[in-house]
């Protein structure tokens, strides 16, 4: 069933058994998990079905500390993300790999890294995620999918391996599962519904206070309140809600709203010997043996093995190809001439010149924060600010991680990279960003390290959740979505099993 | 240009190799050429690694390349010159030069190109 928040009579008070605030891909998914399962779902978006302008500039808000850049352009809190049914996936590129396994562990030259539970626990939930977000099977190993169609991968050596990313058509999640929850006899969807307060009875919170644009309000009377409205708005929400626990909800060791990270990208252009660098591949459609099964999309990456990771403590790092020509950049030396060079030793081999991005790893960081700001919304809410912050070692590891895969590039006669454009080095450029916004809700089971436990509940109370990238400890290098779907089906299922 | 760089009785280095991929119709398919204008691509190369190393003179670049027969045994000169550039990137014989991580040498061989030498 679908409701508009702007028909409810003010005051309206609405009962479920689970309210689930925020329809994004994690919103969505736990919604859709809990189908069946015999508990009612209120499923609350801020937005309708289409973008509305006076509902996407309730995410606006300023940002501080590192410049971040996109595409060349300097991006602002509501081009970032969007606040319709559908959440950030109405404009998600669909790039899904899981975590590597070392992104779970503890390791030395990562402060604050480690997760409470290790990839292997996560599989299944990953497995699954797998269909929800219109992938091939769950297989991340390039000699299984070469033997099933696509090419071969380039390189591996001890220092780089190649894996691959699968991409999705990209799901936009709204679109795709709206019939689906529209019609489910347990799951009503409020559009148009902004949680403005969470108010509690001891450890309990027992309601979500809801607004509209117009003025008007309504409360929604839950057993259990889940947080799935990203990364930087789980810690507004969490942060405003200071009327029963003055530094808000789950802050009681000022960490909501800290280690805020996204996935610094770095771009540079490369000379290569070989066009099948790119390692763009579309699998045949019969890859699972099922006639219908849908074409699969994989883009080779290149990535430090965990040997050369460790000799050289880097944080995680992965590299794709663009056969797209590098923009123009000041240059004594050309990607024509630099192909000359490359060309003359290595046997008149034809060369092209390319893009290597790279992607990062940030360290957790608990000085790069999300707070809140005087200024109020038009719902009344604060206005949030968006410290990001990078350290030294975050530029260093980035910086050993592009000579790496230059080398490595280079020794095996497949390319040259430019590692330095307009005079600047890695541990001196702006750098590009993901618009994956992590960490503000940390995982762990002590509340000194932690907002949320490993079961994603906020410390001190009983009935509060949070789903989505928010909770992720560290960022690895992947892309989110993928694990934002895998964490969403396994919060789900702990929802279900602590209702038996 | 032909015949740059050979020495007495027919030994080359490195400048050698570069040249004869010059030569057109080159024998074997282990000596493509080079155009013209990928010749001056490199020669221009070591004229920017000049500017960075104003010391540096045709004698001493040439000490450091690898000594090669060219008279003798063309194709495995070539690809010990290859393997060469290759093995300078495990080996951290590398240099940054206008942003660009190449491998040094490449580098003095594309300088003592652009000495004439």
């Amino acid at each position: 069933m679908i409701i508009d928040a702007r028909q409810l009579e003010a005051g309206a008070v609405l009962r479920t058994d689970i309210c689930v605030i925020g329809a994004g891909a994690a919103g969505i998914t736990v919604s859709r998990r809990l189908q069946r399962s015999g508990a009612t779902v209120l499923l609350l978006e801020s937005g309708g079905l289409e973008r509305d302008e006076a509902t996407q500039s309730l995410y606006q808000g300023t940002l501080a500390g590192e410049p971040m850049r996109f595409y060349g352009g300097s991006p602002t809190l509501d081009s970032a993300r969007l606040r319709w049914f559908g959440g950030t996936t109405n404009h998600w590129a669909g790039w899904c790999r899981p975590l590597d396994p070392a992104d779970f562990d503890r390791r030395p030259h990562v402060p604050d890294s480690g997760w409470p539970f290790g990839l292997d626990h996560l599989d299944p939930w990953y497995e699954e995620a797998q269909d929800v977000c219109q992938l091939g099977p769950y297989r991340y190993d390039t000699e299984w999918w070469t033997e099933r169609g696509a090419g071969e991968s380039v390189l591996d050596t001890t220092q780089l391996r190649s894996t691959l990313f699968q991409l999705s058509p990209p799901t936009r999640f709204g679109e795709f599962y709206r019939s689906e929850l529209m019609s489910a006899a347990d799951i009503t969807v409020c559009l148009w519904a902004n949680a403005v307060d969470l108010p509690l009875d001891g450890n309990r919170v027992t309601a979500v206070d809801a607004a509209v644009l117009d003025g008007s309000t309504f409360r929604v009377e839950a057993s259990v309140v889940v947080l799935a409205t990203g990364g930087i708005e789980v810690a507004r929400l969490l942060l405003a809600c200071n009327r029963d626990r003055p530094a808000g909800l789950g802050n009681e060791n000022d960490l909501v709203g800290r280690y805020f990270a996204d996935h610094p990208h770095l771009t540079v252009p490369v000379v290569l010997t070989r066009r099948d660098l790119d390692l763009y591949d579309i699998v045949p459609r019969d890859v699972r043996g099922e006639a219908s099964t849908p074409q699969v999309l994989t883009a080779g990456v290149l990535t430090p093995t965990p040997a050369a990771s460790q000799v050289l403590s880097l944080q995680g790092l992965g590299a794709t190809v663009d056969l797209d020509p590098p923009e123009a950049a000041s240059a004594e030396i050309t990607s024509a001439e630099v192909g000359a060079l490359l060309s003359a030793f290595e046997n008149g081999v034809g060369t092209t010149p390319a893009t290597l991005q790279i992607r990062s790893e940030q360290q957790p960081n608990p000085e790069s924060r999300v707070r809140l700001l005087s200024e109020r919304d038009p719902l009344g809410m604060p206005k949030v600010e968006v410290d990001w912050r990078l350290t030294s070692a975050d530029r260093e590891s980035l910086s050993r991680g592009l000579d790496l895969l230059a080398d490595e590039l280079a020794h095996n006669g497949l390319g040259q990279v430019r590692t330095e454009v307009d005079g600047e080095s890695a541990l001196e450029r702006a750098l590009d960003v993901g618009f994956h916004h992590i960490g503000t809700a940390r995982m762990h089971d002590d509340p000194r390290h932690g907002v949320v436990d490993s079961d994603c509940r906020v410390h001190g109370l009983t009935n509060l959740y949070v789903a989505g990238s928010a909770v992720f400890p560290t960022t690895g290098w992947a892309n989110p979505t993928l694990t934002i779907v895998a964490l969403a089906l396994r919060l789900s299922d702990h929802l279900i099993e602590s209702r038996r | 240009m032909q015949g740059l760089g050979i020495a007495a009785g027919g030994a080359a280095v490195g400048t050698g190799l570069l040249l004869t991929l010059t030569r057109r119709g080159g024998t074997g398919g282990d000596r493509p050429s080079l155009a013209a204008a990928d010749l001056a691509a490199v020669r221009h190369i070591g004229e920017v690694y000049l500017g960075v190393h104003p010391g540096l003179d045709a004698g001493a670049l040439r000490r450091k390349l690898p000594q090669t027969d060219l008279a003798t045994d063309a194709a495995s000169s070539l690809r010990h010159m290859r393997d060469e550039v290759r093995r300078d990137y495990a080996t951290g014989d590398v240099e940054v030069v206008d942003g660009w991580r190449l491998s040094g040498t490449a580098l003095r061989a594309a300088a003592l190109l652009a000495l004439g030498g």
